[in-house]
């Protein structure tokens, strides 16, 4: 066992002076393991959907406190909150459910608009942001402020009021937390204009990490999802989670091994035919650093 | 130290990557290009490094090959889940 060990992280003559750990052969074995691990993963979402999902604990009243303090961080007004934009938004997270997408633009056609008119909210100016899978809402606020085009929206000064939903259901086979947040002028507080701009939207590109349902008629089936008033935690295990463990274990696998090799060989002055262990753990520190900092969380 | 000039040059590059990972942490498809770009920084590092000191053989590529795609996937499968 204890022969075992050395040879696995210490440069020993069984592995050539170099841990086995770090020999290709054991890092394919590692590559392969992580991949199945991954295929693991998306096999038991889409087998089991709702059993991994989000932690969220994200209260709307808090949202829009936040972002109308950033507003007046910025000098501007606060915005009203408005029950007809309360309401789009809750018409847009639900067909993001529906249609099981994470864009800006509908599969079904719609675009964020469509969800103003039909709730018979007229106006001169619109935008929206987007969030999914944040910890708490000054994550969210936070988030969308360090986004140049987000941040445009929350400190727009032609923006008077807003409309927000935050809406558990199951995307792409994961409980996820959406916030949906609207941002209007309504057009007769502003009746002399007599054109629509085009909306403001925060993210200038689409990203869909769906491919669109097959069965398009779904999107008129009750849609599985709660609406959240207050601040709810719902306790479970994502695959973002699942996934940063296994990286950080990972990592710091390799990392523990590098640092052994650096001392044994230094201390034993080894020579032997390999690559540079300081450069390799200069490059598995910055990217457990990386992994580090990346929390779930994405907005859009 | 010896390599002193060539360490500092890793470590440069592998602050850049890092301060525009966490500079546009809203972005997720930006960081896994810089991701991609770490590993690449990595790879050609060893493969530049070790061709100067006349001591580039397949051995030594591989270990960089590997390290740099284990560290790289590690990473984007955590940003793609993210």
């Amino acid at each position: 066992m204890d022969l075992s060990l050395r040879h696995l992280f210490t440069p020993h003559h069984t592995n050539n002076y170099r841990a086995r750990v770090l020999h290709p052969s054991i890092l394919s074995v590692f590559v392969v393991f992580f991949l199945a691990y991954q295929f693991f993963i998306n096999f038991y979402v889409f087998s089991w959907p709702s059993v991994l999902g989000f932690a969220s604990n994200i209260a709307p009243d808090k949202v829009i406190e936040l972002t109308n303090q950033k507003r007046a961080e910025n000098g501007l007004l606060p915005l009203k909150l408005n029950g007809q934009l309360n309401e789009a938004a809750q018409r847009k997270a639900a067909d993001m459910f529906a249609f099981n997408y994470w864009a800006h633009s509908s599969p079904s056609g719609r675009q964020p608009w469509d969800f103003f008119g039909e709730v018979g909210y007229r106006y001169v100016y619109a935008g929206e942001n987007l969030a999914r899978d944040f910890m708490n809402s000054s994550e969210v606020v936070e988030a969308w402020m360090r986004s140049p085009s987000h941040k445009d929206n929350i400190v727009n000064s032609h923006y008077q009021e807003i409309g927000l939903a935050v809406v558990n259901g199951t995307l792409n086979g994961v409980e996820t937390t959406l916030v949906v947040q609207l941002f209007g002028a309504p057009a007769q507080a502003q009746a002399s204009k007599p054109e629509i701009p085009p909306i403001a939207r925060a993210a200038q590109e689409e990203v869909s990490i769906s491919q669109p349902s097959s069965a398009l008629g779904e999107a008129q089936l009750p849609v599985p999802a709660i609406y959240l008033q207050e601040e709810q935690t719902f306790p479970s295990f994502s695959p973002f989670w699942l996934t940063k463990i296994a990286s950080i274990f990972l990592l710091g696998l390799i990392f523990g091994a590098l640092v052994l090799d650096l001392i044994l060989v230094y201390k034993f002055n080894v020579v032997r035919l390999s690559g540079r262990t300081v450069g390799h753990l200069l490059f598995i520190t910055a990217l457990l650093v990386a992994v580090l900092l990346t929390d779930a969380g994405a907005v859009i | 130290m010896k390599n002193l000039r060539d360490y500092l040059a890793l470590i440069a590059l592998l602050s850049l990557s890092l301060g525009i990972f966490w500079l546009f942490d809203y972005n997720r498809h930006l960081q896994v290009y810089v991701v991609a770009g770490l590993g690449m920084i990595h790879f050609l590092w060893g493969m530049i490094h070790h061709g100067f000191k006349k001591q580039l053989h397949w051995e030594v590529v591989v270990e960089y090959l590997f390290i740099s795609l284990i560290g790289s996937l590690a990473l984007i499968f955590l940003l793609l889940r993210a």
